[in-house]
């Protein structure tokens, strides 16, 4: 527990006072609507669904009495209490509705002690309303080198919204160089809403300090909600002399976030050293790739490119149920698209898109663009699913614009390949789906892991004790855990895993969801240098092990030494005459 | 031949007469045409279904056979002075009013806008006057404005069915907006025709209908109408015409014929829509020239006709160009199975079999086949689709309707019967009401036997509107729910608009539809952004499970089947399974005793890429809705072609399951033209389990109304679907009456009893019959999954039972979440001041812990009747 600096403490201390201040006012004011009723009458685990109900319904009075309720201590359970907020957040967004009265209170669950969540989302809140008064509690958070990143990133989006010269000026402050890197990137993006123009040098200053892999979406993204940002940025970069590494890791991080704005690209691509031709192909050219990829096209290989960080296939397509989750699953591609349809997919994503991947974008009254998939739509609000995965609420009042988009693929990804590495990747694609190695596999194996990252000595030296492993490992907070896939037919790439978790012993786990309880058969192969857990019990040993599993989501880790076996494929079956159900977990 | 026209052109004078004198009064001026005037007609239904009859057109071109006139009939369903809504890219296809650059608009409008009543009077007026104005200013045809011509709506025609509004309530507003127009033309400077005023004497006078429901002529309807306008435009009729007006006819029929192939082009997406390119803007193009120059030839021979000239027997398109030539994209070779080829390559769990049923090699007409039914006789009947996937200018289509039968019992088909041919593209069927509901995009058709040759005598398209942007999105997967509505599902990309006699109904970018024969009420019943919903079922309670084909989702259907106001569409659904693979095409509920018994109701679902088969599903009861996980699947194939679109199980017991056998799918990834699309095979296979006897098919043709009743006590659900729907074939007192009977005689210790007693009341809600008491009996009983679906037919029997929403009070404080879930449903169809009352009681459903879906329908139930409340505040 940490100690609040007393200068906070009086700041929480005022709206402590409101709150009561507030209860009283509205006990005496607010109707009884049959929300409020059900509201007091139910038990606190019942509570939720009420909740959801007035943030959706959008009434000030039923608004009010709910957070009055949130910021009261002990008002709701820290279950309902997150509920509540989320409901103000809805009712604020897609109805512009918020609480009648006072909203100042709302920083007395800024307060650490508050359950963490909560705590994010008021502060997410407090951006929403655009209330002056919450941002002195805001910047304190920002500043504060022990808030965690998710606090802080949603502190500086917060007073990005809100806005003024306090803010402003806290905000840039974070973005100077006696900031730890990750810092400015944070404030960087925050900046960006703000003032485009100030916040490009010091995103390019970001940029220079990259380290290996980071990932700059979360800075780049705002530039790119405004044409005016964009060029600012652009054109800081091309004064800025990046390196090359830094320039391919930005242009990867705007092709993540499903963009291709010619500006950026355009200096993005010369710093990369990497063309930035984007045209539609020739029927010659169509014709040759055609000929090539019949010819001397190997899907192995293809296979590889498509899993290739830098092109971020993975990161919106599921193959064999794993990764994903944005773009077409395509485990069967190959079965119903002949090559020429998948060299114009990749070349020229806008040309066919599959109905569900129809994309918005949508300008908003302030000036964003935004660009995504519809996940949902009503009269109220539009929320688009971006290239990253995130969903993004916009309310329709503030949509400006709106018309169909193309896709959603990055165009010049292309760009990042050699023709032969192309000619592979359309050899894979084709062959997805087919008869033979890459068709689609029915009997179920695991295709999405976690790895631990990185994996301890002593876990490396020796094979844990089932204590050990469920102190060490099971437990182990989710932010170790770094996603990786196996290969399109079930095998895992261990050499690839132990490259991902910088060590020849790697720890992976799988998740098995079951419906209807019985015995599950796991298969491995082969016993070589491999230990298993199904939970928090270590497995049977053997290629093949049978447990009992109840209802639910189950965990299968395994320790492997990649030292001792070349390839590993776990299959997970119903031994005959089992009364289990269950679906193996894949996505991302 | 002959003799015939000549007695029907004398009965058209003798009406003639009668009919002229009302419509001339009510005429602000003549219409005089010039040589070659472009007359184009738009408008409502009313203008839409003109070209399809063609009587007044006769009676233009043969009034004025010099002048050579060109009519185009953009008629649209539903369409209203402000609203038309089209899919993508419509507006580039050549037939606005710019391309079509008109001397004379004829513009039917009024009807739709009537449902606004007096209180959309005015808007429409202002509507009206603005439409005139810029009619009647804008240069289309680059030299002059266009005359224009208003057409009045028809009057509602009483049929004197108690189960059909009588019309009073539309005819008073009617009457008001044909005044309106009438005011507004004179005052602008619009020719102006009352159909009004004579429609409601033709209809008050007639003793045959002249509409097929009130408010859509009939041929008979049309002719007399024709009249009335042919006479409104240009008084009297000439002492003789040079023409054979019956020749006459047939010659506009097929020049509209070959017109609307190209106005109402099924495929508009790859047309002219967001998905014209790469393939479409390679075939196309040619396509419709040489349409287009068709077209012109007709003309040409309808003009010659009118002149009182001969034309040849067959027409010479020598002149309308060659098509382009279309090269597959496919370059590894293509191998088309046989059937024994194909079958080597199932594998199906151990103790099952499959056989194939009929194959193009023994049926040759047997091509492209794509939805199935049984019949009572137990014989299936089949869309085939040769044509697909549209229609190729020049070559006339040709698709059909089969019944194969098997006559020994040996799992075989091995006699064909011809239901129905010429047919476009017919992407579902079902049988009822004594016929065939038929797709005919973008209509529904229906085909019915009148001699009881299993040969199709009528053809009625009885309702208009069904969009056809991209043709294997258009109505499908027709299905039966217990109670006798029918549905029929859409995919996206398309706006459909349907006229029905309670007002126009509007679907955009997908959905599922609910069709009342009985009662002419249509709406959309799941407006939801699908991909393309091929599949839906009903099972043993009512409930129904949804399956979108393109992304491979399945969905619990109660609970985003509320009512939603157009435009509006339901919010994001989860799915009620894990999906594994797609896309796919038709599912099923496993239920007949030659499956074992612990897969009964198992969710079989076809798919049709990567994995070929049929997967397995089994579900379980999960709240208010339900949940599956993946078992077995019923059937795997590596054959490449083998492409299950239908599956459903036959009068034995056995599944059959249609094989649309083609090495290419897809309409994005080749050209519709490619030639490697396969026109000519198609399969139906048939999977039993051999260790079990094959069910003995019930006799359901021919039986007793007591027998039929006896049947809906069968296990099997195909079984009492047939029944049910053999039942409504009797005369409404006869199976009332014996209903009475079969009820009094169940047994209250029967397991089966509440489930016997929901068919009784389903069956009152297939006749249109409220029975109250049975009404409020079932949604008190014992049985919650009886309760649930008394509570469906309660919403839909609402406006004809007493003080709905207290009943739905109680449902929605049942104890059983299905029923809560209902009801919660049930109260998004409530509309005006009932709406705000509705949404109190929607609340109470919180009152016990809601799970996802009664989360999800509260939710959607609360967001119309929001909608609602707020308009009704503000009027």
């Amino acid at each position: 527990m940490r100690l609040i600096p007393s200068a906070r403490m009086s700041h929480f201390l005022v709206a402590s006072l409101a709150v009561f201040a507030a209860t009283a006012i509205a006990d005496e004011e607010v109707p009884e609507s049959p929300l409020i009723k059900l509201l007091k009458r139910l038990p606190d685990d019942r509570k939720p669904a009420i909740i959801e109900r007035i943030g959706k319904g959008g009434k000030p009075a039923e608004l009010r009495f709910l957070f009055d309720q949130a910021v009261a201590p002990g008002g709701l359970s820290a279950t309902s209490r997150r509920k509540a907020v989320d409901a103000l957040a809805e009712a604020s967004i897609t109805q512009k509705a918020r609480p009648e009265g006072d909203l100042a209170p709302l920083a007395a669950l800024f307060d650490p002690k508050t359950d963490a969540s909560v705590r994010l989302a008021a502060i997410r809140l407090a951006g929403l309303w655009g209330v002056e008064s919450l941002g002195g509690g805001l910047r304190d958070l920002a500043s504060d080198k022990a808030s965690p990143d998710p606090l802080r990133t949603a502190a500086l989006d917060a007073m990005a919204t809100l806005g003024g010269d306090a803010n402003k000026t806290a905000i840039s402050a974070l973005t100077k160089l006696d900031q730890p890197v990750t810092v400015r990137a944070l404030a960087v993006a925050a900046l960006a809403r703000l003032d485009a123009k100030a916040a490009a040098e010091p995103a390019v200053l970001v940029l220079k300090a990259a380290t290996k892999g980071q990932d700059f979406a979360p800075m780049l993204a705002p530039f790119l909600d405004r044409k005016d940002a964009t060029e600012a940025l652009a054109s800081a970069i091309n004064q800025g002399d990046i390196p090359v590494d830094s320039a391919r890791l930005a242009l990867r991080a705007v092709y993540a976030l499903g963009r291709s704005d010619a500006t950026l690209v355009d200096v993005l691509s010369k710093a990369a050293k990497i063309s930035n031709e984007v045209k539609p192909p020739g029927k010659a050219e169509v014709d040759s790739l055609v000929a090539d990829v019949n010819k001397s096209g190997d899907a192995a290989r293809g296979e590889q490119v498509f899993r290739r960080a830098d092109l971020n296939c993975m990161k919106c397509h599921a193959v064999s149920g794993a990764a994903g989750g944005v773009g077409p699953e395509l485990s069967s591609v190959g079965a119903s698209s002949p090559v020429d349809y998948l060299i114009n997919s990749l070349m020229v994503p806008d040309q066919a898109i599959k109905e569900e991947f129809v994309t918005k974008v949508v300008q908003t009254t302030d000036g964003r663009v935004y660009h995504g998939i519809v996940a949902d739509k009503d009269d109220r609000r539009i929320v688009l699913r971006e290239a990253t995965g995130e969903l993004r609420t916009i309310p329709t009042a503030e949509i400006d614009d709106s018309k169909d988009g193309g896709s959603l693929m990055p165009k010049g990804l292309v760009n990042f390949l050699t023709r032969a590495e192309f000619v592979d990747l359309l050899k894979y694609l084709s062959e997805l789906g087919k008869p033979g190695p890459y068709a689609i596999h029915t009997v179920p194996t695991i295709q999405r892991w976690r790895l631990i990252k990185p994996v301890p000595d002593d876990l490396r030296q020796a094979v844990p004790d089932d204590d050990l492993f469920q102190k060490d490992v099971l437990a182990a907070e989710t932010t170790r855990w770094t996603p990786a896939y196996a290969l399109s037919s079930g095998s895992i790439p261990l050499a690839d895993f132990s490259g991902i978790a910088e060590s020849p012993v790697v720890f992976l786990q799988g998740e098995v969801n079951v419906t209807a309880a019985g015995p599950v058969a796991v298969s491995v192969g082969s016993a070589d240098g491999i230990k298993a857990w199904v939970d928090e019990k270590s497995a049977p040993e053997g290629t093949t092990f049978v447990v009992e599993l109840e209802p639910g989501i189950h965990k299968l880790t395994l320790r492997v030494d990649t030292a001792a076996r070349k390839t590993l494929k776990v299959e997970v079956t119903k031994p005959s005459g089992s009364s289990a159900e269950f679906t193996v977990v894949g996505g991302r | 031949m002959r003799r015939r026209s000549v007695i029907r052109l004398a009965l058209a004078a003798a009406v003639f007469s009668q009919l002229a004198g009302h419509a001339m009064a009510d005429t602000n001026a003549r219409l005089d045409l010039k040589k070659g005037d472009r007359i184009i007609l738009i408008g409502n239904t009313l203008a839409e279904r003109m070209q399809h009859f063609g009587n007044f057109e006769t009676l233009l071109q043969s009034r004025f056979p010099g002048l050579e006139l060109v009519v185009h009939n953009l008629g649209w369903s539903a369409d209203e002075l402000t609203l038309r809504p089209r899919s993508k890219g419509f507006q580039d296809h050549g037939h606005t009013l710019n391309d079509e650059k008109p001397d004379v608009v004829i513009a039917a409008f009024g009807f739709n806008e009537s449902f606004a009543g007096p209180a959309g009077l005015d808007k429409f007026k202002r509507d009206l006057e603005a439409f005139v104005k810029e009619t009647t200013s804008t240069k289309y045809n680059g030299k002059t404005a266009p005359k224009l011509v208003l057409l009045s709506p028809i009057a509602h025609e009483d049929l004197h069915n108690p189960h059909v509004t009588d019309g009073k309530t539309n005819n008073a507003n009617i009457k008001l907006y044909t005044q309106a127009m009438a005011q507004v033309a004179k005052a602008k400077g619009a020719i102006f025709v009352d159909l009004f005023g004579p429609t409601l004497k033709l209809f008050a006078k007639g003793k045959e209908p002249l509409t097929i429901n009130g408010i859509h002529l009939n041929p008979q309807g049309d002719k007399d109408v024709a009249i009335v306008l042919d006479s409104a435009l240009f008084g009297d009729r000439p002492a003789s015409v040079k023409a054979d007006l019956a020749k006459l006819k047939a010659e506009i029929n097929d020049k509209n014929l070959q017109f609307w192939y190209d106005y109402r082009a099924i495929n508009g997406c790859y047309i002219y829509g967001g998905r014209k390119a790469p393939f479409g803007i390679v075939n196309f193009p040619a396509e419709f020239a040489k349409l287009r120059k068709m077209v012109q030839n007709r003309e040409g021979r309808v003009w010659a006709v009118a002149k009182g000239e001969t034309v040849p027997e067959t027409i010479d398109d020598g002149n309308t160009g060659d098509l382009a030539r279309i090269e597959t994209n496919v370059k590894k070779p293509i191998h088309l199975t046989s059937s024994d080829e194909s079958k080597k390559t199932f594998k199906l769990p151990e103790g099952y079999e499959a056989n194939l049923f009929a194959s193009e090699a023994e049926f040759p007409d047997l091509k492209k086949p794509v939805q199935m039914t049984f019949d009572a006789k137990g014989r299936l009947w089949v869309t085939t689709m040769a044509s697909y996937p549209m229609y190729l200018p020049g070559r006339p289509v040709n698709d059909k309707v089969l019944i194969l039968e098997d006559t020994n019992g040996d799992g075989k088909a091995d006699k064909q019967t011809i239901f129905a041919e010429g047919l476009h593209v017919p992407t579902g069927i079902e049988l009822g009401d004594g016929g065939a509901y038929i797709a005919q995009q973008p209509n529904l058709m229906f085909l019915k036997d009148t001699d009881g040759d299993d040969k199709a005598d009528t053809r009625k398209v009885i309702l208009h509107g069904f969009d056809s942007g991209d043709s294997h999105h258009a109505i499908h997967a027709f299905t039966w729910d217990p109670g006798g509505a029918l549905y029929f599902n859409e995919g996206t990309f398309h706006y459909s608009q349907v006229e029905t006699p309670y007002g126009p109904r509007r679907l955009n970018e997908a959905g599922i539809f609910r069709y009342e024969p009985k009662t002419e009420k249509f709406e959309p019943f799941i407006s939801y952004g699908f991909a393309n919903p091929w599949g839906q079922y009903f099972d043993h309670w009512g409930q129904n499970l949804v399956a979108d084909a393109s992304g491979g989702a399945n969905y619990f259907g109660t609970a985003f089947s509320g009512q939603v106001d157009y435009p509006q569409k339901h919010g994001h659904m989860k799915e009620f399974l894990t999906k594994q693979w797609r896309p796919t095409a038709g599912c099923e509920l496993v239920s007949s005793r030659n499956f074992p018994d612990d897969t009964q109701g198992d969710y079989l679902l076809n798919n049709c890429i990567g994995f070929q088969g049929v997967l397995r599903y089994r579900v379980k009861e999960a709240a208010s809705g339900f949940s599956a996980t993946p078992v077995e699947p019923l059937l795997t194939s590596t054959d490449p072609n083998f492409r299950p679109v239908d599956l459903e199980f036959g009068p034995d017991g056995a599944l059959y399951v249609v094989d649309w056998y083609n090495p290419l799918v897809g309409h994005m990834q080749h050209s519709l033209r490619d030639p490697n699309r396969d026109v000519e095979h198609g399969r139906i296979w048939r999977i039993s389990y051999t260790k079990r006897p094959l069910v003995q098919p019930a006799k359901v043709a021919g039986v007793s109304v007591p027998e039929l009743l006896e049947l809906l006590k069968a296990p099997e659900d195909r079984t009492r679907y047939r029944a049910r729907r053999e039942l409504r074939e009797h005369p409404e007192a006869v199976v009332m009456g014996a209903l009475k009977t079969w009820v009094s005689s169940r047994s209250k210790t029967d397991p089966e009893y509440w489930h016997d007693m929901l068919e009784a009341l389903w069956l009152h809600q297939s006749f249109d019959v409220v029975d109250e008491a049975l009404l409020k009996t079932m949604l008190t009983c014992p049985e919650p999954k009886a309760r649930a679906a008394a509570t469906r037919v309660l919403c839909y029997w609402r406006d004809r039972v007493k003080n709905p929403l207290d009943l739905l009070q109680k449902q929605v404080n049942d104890k059983h979440p299905r029923v809560r879930l209902e009801a919660v449903r049930a109260l998004s169809f409530f509309t005006g001041k009932d709406a705000a009352k509705a949404q109190e009681i929607a609340t109470e459903s919180l009152a016990e812990a809601p799970d996802d879906y009664l989360e999800y329908t509260l939710n959607e139930t609360n967001k119309t009747l929001d909608r609602r409340i707020k308009a009704e505040k503000k009027k």
